[in-house]
């Protein structure tokens, strides 16, 4: 439901209408009437005159205590109201769900003796307190994958990559983002659903294709895998539960890369002639294949789908997908990684040691992270310093104040930057503004504008030293820095990984069925060398390694595939 | 056919599916004028020419107006230059009369070889911000001519053996009001070109490139046959419809366009005997965009899952007698094709094809308010404002869905501005831009409803104003009414003036306003088989009030839409259906 209220506020902040007070009180008693948990309240230029928007809540307040209220002017004090109101509303929507998620959390683990203190996974890849993170809910969404990113960056800089593509492949779906010289990247332009969320988020692109997903014959006669999913239940048919469609799993199974005995280790036995059945039925059948021939074709879809999107993802960014290696994540990652690799030349592939937890390491890696933005719209020359350096100095301590836990952090960091974009532009670079000073001079500005130049011109092919630049956003980000878990790297023993090999199995790769040996994933140590064609096993998660592709397991336990970088 | 062919099929189809969608994000990320890459009015595709044919292999999604219109482009294009291509060739072109539309709506096409031989063309369609002429932005109720349309591109080549000719290049700047954009922008396609141009050569590298164009014929009648199954689930028969344009700004009112969908089999003809002559005004349609208005038809009663191809466009004909308004002699003017009467084309289509596919057609839409608004900054610079807050709202209804709340379908590329960034950057106040009750077409399915914009104007200004969708609002279907008419008033302190048609070069004064009314859109189906709880859900919205749902729906209600009558209700919807 919403309400329309007369006021009206100018770009300058002058007051145009003041607000309707009266308006407010007949439309909070109509919503409380109708029920209402949650208000969002939005008005134009609430970012620079944010003061009927506090009006408004203080008359919520008086007259409904029990309703959950969020400002504009707190989520996202920004220019561009539909994006304001969208996040806004988003956080009306989750806010009072998350806030007594979160605090019946904690006090659950009270109950339990735990001593430490609650920190909650961001979009943003960083952590925050339970309470902060029940004022701003909206910062939680599609967090999940979030930590799988963090992760990626503290694996990647520990084998000594600073370019990762990371893939985490699960049960519905297969998210890919990318990280550069270690930082990932992030955008403010996510959708969930329909609802747009402009706060700052790691910028993850998600495909419907899972180890769920299910293969199918359209209408017209073609092959089609996917978006639909078994998901978890009934799940694939291999799974015994019910499932009788055939799916990524099934496939995977059919062709040997899955062991049907040593499924999450053993704990759970895979139905082998429930896949066979359900590809038989459902693919090869009506295509008048084999189902072997069947469950190769429907790989090599899932496979050229997964490729296909994550070459999008760096294309549409002006990058190339072979100048970066691949990490690959969630249970089903490693079994495809080595094909992704092949099919997107690229030459290195990655697969942590924690992999198929690998987004919940991530929240244990990450810091505590608080980003702020408020629209400062001005022209770049003449900026004045003195007012910029004060927003600056509010920003951060505000920012300080959220963040709030000296338990865990005695370190902070500042990060500044400026949203930048030449006169007429509609969009914006977020460029780093870097000082070594806490105030920002005349220096670092020309520096920045420098920056911004070369940052156009790598993101849109094109730049102008000439053309005037104005600022339309200054953001803060204020890290509390943690003590990253400490890894002792393991001293390389000899390349010989015989000891590990369990006996050998047919897998039935890209160009055909091979016998491939296969190892036990517990048993390799650091500086084990090995070909493929293979596969090893862990708990939770099988590796497969290409014919044609050398596997080294590093100080650290990750397992490193060199791939010919044939593409 | 064979399963390994099939395979092969969708590999390499969604290789060049790939290649297409990353063409439109390099354009979107390199171009310079908003409106390639906030208001995203282009569209990519792949080609190849076979038997002096250019087919369509693939496409991505992008601009509606623009999916057939591509193809007619091309083809022109290739025909000029089939024996006369070398590597490192780009090909630039806008004629209306030889395979184009309206003028600003640009190709550019770039030759991949292949054995020695041009085998694949990606191309980049796109609406240039301005393209010469008389009116700045390409928009000009006055013409009489296609001159006074814009400049002409026939097709020419912008690069020869990888050299830029220059000659060329000076000759399109030297015609046009924004070369900073212009050069940009065709830097953009250009280089989206050659994206497309290093993911083919890695394609054919991976697969050959007699198994490549296998399998790209192979995705041909895949398409194909999606398609051919559809048109064969409607009944064969002639079915006729017909619809009128408000006028063509300069005085000839009440156009017809006239439609009968003919159906035998698998194949559709749309026969457009029966139309009305050209006209004088910039509201004629040349044949390739009234075959692409009828394409934009077409696609929206296809499954969303049909790769666009050739093989999508071959069971479709078009027959557009020469010498009238849907396929105009040449000089005759075509500015506004793409707006005017492109809606009454595909309007009318739809309205044929709901008599044999009632369930497939709707989403029908895209008669303007238009109305720009030009003017000076304090410093003497210029500005141009496209009040695009005033277009939106508007959608036709479906089967199975409302109208969709903001732009109607054909423009859902193009992103609205903020209000806040608007005020900043132009000296303007939007003073009201909401949805107005009791404005939605009724039916089982409602359209969207209207939209009411109120802009303020904080300078002296000059402001055009082409009205469409006044006499003749947006169709609904099945038994659904019509959306409400669009409504534009400007004001100042001697009052306010109704526009019914088109004001040119009209000075308004610092303090003015205009007054857009965007008529709701139609529905579709009958208003009483739409389910008492969404007639109440459109009351407790506001989209509808009691009355109005009394009135049309047969649903008594309470103010607040909390609850229906349920008897008075029943009697009520008995009565309704009885008279109907």
């Amino acid at each position: 439901m919403r309400v329309g209220i007369p006021e009206r506020v100018s770009k300058d902040a002058e007051v145009l209408i003041p607000l309707d007070e009266d308006a407010v009180r007949k439309a909070v008693a109509f919503l409380k009437e109708e029920g209402v948990q949650a208000i969002a309240v939005c008005y134009l230029f609430s970012f620079i005159a944010p003061e009927h928007e506090r009006r408004t809540a203080e008359i919520i307040n008086e007259m409904a205590p029990e309703i959950y209220v969020t400002l504009s002017c707190d989520v996202l004090p920004e220019i561009r109201e539909y994006e304001r109101v969208s996040t806004t509303v988003v956080n009306a929507y989750v806010g009072p769900l998350i806030q007594s998620y979160v605090s019946h959390l904690e006090k659950k683990l009270r109950a339990k003796d735990f001593v430490g203190e609650l920190f909650i996974m961001q979009s943003n890849g960083g952590m925050l307190t339970a309470e902060e993170t029940g004022k701003q809910a909206v910062g939680t969404l599609l967090s999940g994958p979030a930590g799988g990113v963090t992760a990626t960056g503290w694996v990647g800089e520990m084998a000594g990559y600073n370019d990762l593509m990371i893939v985490d492949m699960g049960g519905t779906s297969y998210d890919i983002s990318v990280i550069q010289n270690l930082t990932p990247a992030m955008t403010t332009e996510s959708w969930l659903a329909r609802y747009r969320i402009a706060l700052p988020m790691l910028d993850i692109h998600t495909v419907g294709a899972g180890g769920g997903s299910i293969a199918w014959i359209d209408d017209g006669g073609a092959l089609r895998v996917g978006p639909e999913s078994a998901g978890s239940y009934p799940g694939p048919a291999c799974y015994g539960r019910g499932g009788t469609r055939p799916t990524t799993t099934d496939v995977n199974l059919i062709l040997g890369l899955l062991n049907p005995d040593f499924f999450l280790g053993g704990e759970m036995t895979l139905d082998l002639e429930a896949s066979r059945e359900a590809v038989r039925v459902h693919v090869a059948d009506p295509l008048g294949l084999s189902v072997d021939e069947a469950a190769q074709a429907i790989s090599e879809i899932v496979n050229n789908n997964m490729a296909n999107a994550s070459h999008l993802v760096t294309t549409r960014r002006g990058l190339d997908p072979r100048d970066f290696a691949l990490v690959a994540a969630g249970g089903a990652g490693a079994l495809h990684a080595g094909r992704q690799a092949e099919l997107l030349g690229m030459s290195s592939v990655i697969v942590p040691a924690t992999g198929p937890v690998f987004c919940a390491l991530g929240d244990t890696v990450a810091h505590l992270k608080v980003s702020d933005a408020r629209t400062y719209f001005t022209s770049m020359k003449g900026i004045d310093l003195a007012d910029l350096n004060a927003r600056f100095d509010e920003m951060e301590k505000a920012a300080r104040a959220r963040l709030a836990s000296q338990n865990v952090t005695q370190n902070f960091e500042l990060r500044r930057s400026l949203d930048l974009r030449y006169e007429g532009e509609v969009h914006e670079v977020t460029v780093p503004l870097k000082t070594r000073t806490r105030r920002v001079t005349s220096l670092n500005i020309d520096a920045t504008l420098r920056a911004f130049h070369d940052q156009h011109e790598q993101l849109f092919a094109h730049k102008d030293t000439a053309h005037p630049v104005e600022l339309l956003t200054i953001r803060v980000d204020v890290l509390g820095l943690r003590e990253p878990p400490r890894v002792n790297g393991a001293d390389f023993g000899d390349e010989d990984a015989s000891g590990a090999v369990k006996g050998t199995r047919p897998i039935t790769f890209a160009d055909g069925p091979h016998e491939a040996t296969v190892y036990d994933g517990a048993k390799l140590q650091a500086g084990h060398f090995l070909s493929g064609p293979a596969a090893i096993e862990s708990w939770g998660t099988t590796i497969v390694v290409c014919p044609g592709q050398e596997a080294l397991i590093d100080a650290y336990g990750n397992c490193i595939i060199e791939n010919g970088g044939q593409g | 056919m064979d399963s390994s062919d099939m395979i092969r099929a969708r590999i390499v189809g969604g290789a060049f599916d790939t290649a297409a969608e990353e063409m439109s994000a390099t354009v979107t990320r390199t171009a310079r004028s908003p409106i390639f890459n906030e208001a995203h009015d282009f569209t990519t595709g792949i080609f190849d020419f076979q038997d002096g044919k250019a087919r369509l292999i693939a496409q991505a999604p992008g601009c509606t107006l623009h999916l057939y219109a591509i193809c007619s482009a091309v083809q022109a294009a290739l025909e000029v230059f089939r024996n006369d291509l070398h590597p490192g060739d780009v090909i630039l072109a806008s004629d209306p009369f030889h395979g184009g539309t309206h003028i600003p709506d640009h190709v550019v096409i770039l030759p991949v070889f292949a054995d020695r031989k041009p085998v694949f063309f990606p191309v980049v369609r796109a609406h240039f911000a301005d393209s010469g002429g008389p009116v700045a932005g390409g928009y000009n109720p006055a013409s009489r001519d296609i001159w006074q349309d814009g400049v002409i591109v026939p097709p020419v080549k912008l690069y020869e053996k990888g050299e830029r000719r220059q000659d060329v290049f000076d000759l399109v700047l030297a015609n046009n009001r924004v070369q900073d954009w212009l050069v940009g922008d065709l830097d953009a396609m250009h280089g989206a070109c050659l994206t497309a141009k290093k993911n083919i050569d890695r394609m054919v590298d991976r697969f050959g490139l007699t198994e490549t164009r296998d399998a790209i014929e192979d995705n041909i009648s895949y398409a194909e046959k999606r398609v051919r199954a559809e048109i064969e689930s409607w009944p064969d028969g002639d079915y006729y419809a017909e619809t009128f344009i408000d006028h063509d700004y300069q005085g000839a009112h009440d156009i017809k366009v006239a439609c009968t969908a003919k159906v035998r089999g698998s194949d559709v003809a749309f026969d457009f005997t029966g139309s009305a002559p050209q006209v004088d005004g910039f509201v004629n349609s040349t044949l390739a965009n009234t075959e692409s208005f009828v394409f934009v038809a077409i696609a929206s009663c296809i499954d969303e899952d049909v790769p666009v191809n050739e093989g999508y466009i071959n069971p479709v004909s078009v027959i557009a007698p020469e010498g009238t308004v849907v396929n105009p002699h040449n000089p005759k003017p075509v500015g506004n094709c793409t707006c005017i009467c492109g809606a009454e084309i595909a309007e009318v289509a739809l309205l044929a094809l709901s008599q044999c596919a009632p369930k497939r057609v709707g989403v029908n839409c895209h008669k303007l308010p238009l109305a720009y608004t030009s003017g000076k900054y304090e410093d003497g610079r210029p500005w141009i404002s496209l009040n695009f807050h005033g277009y939106t709202g508007g959608a036709g209804a479906a089967y199975g869905t409302d109208g969709w709340g903001l732009y109607p379908p054909l423009m859902t590329g193009v992103i609205l501005p903020s209000i806040e960034m608007n005020e900043m950057q132009y000296p303007m106040r939007i003073e009201q831009h909401e949805y107005v009750c009791d404005s939605a077409g009724a039916g089982r399915w409602r359209g969207a409803p209207g939209v009411a914009t109120r802009i303020r104007f904080l300078s002296d200004n000059i402001t055009n104003a082409m009205l469409a969708g006044v006499r003749h609002p947006t169709r609904g279907f099945c038994g659904a009414d019509d959306g409400p008419p669009n409504a534009l008033t400007l004001s100042d302190e001697d009052g306010s003036t109704a526009v019914t048609e088109v004001v040119y070069n009209h000075r308004l004064k610092a303090g003015a306003a205009i007054e857009f009314l965007r008529g709701g859109g139609g529905g579709w189906g009958e208003p009483v088989d739409r389910p008492v709880e969404e007639v109440l859900s459109d009351i407790h919205n506001k989209y509808i009030t009691a009355e109005m749902a009394a009135k049309k729906y047969g649903v008594i209600a309470d103010e607040n839409g909390h609850a229906a009558d349920p008897e008075a209700t029943d009697q009520k919807r008995a009565e309704m259906r009885k008279e109907a």
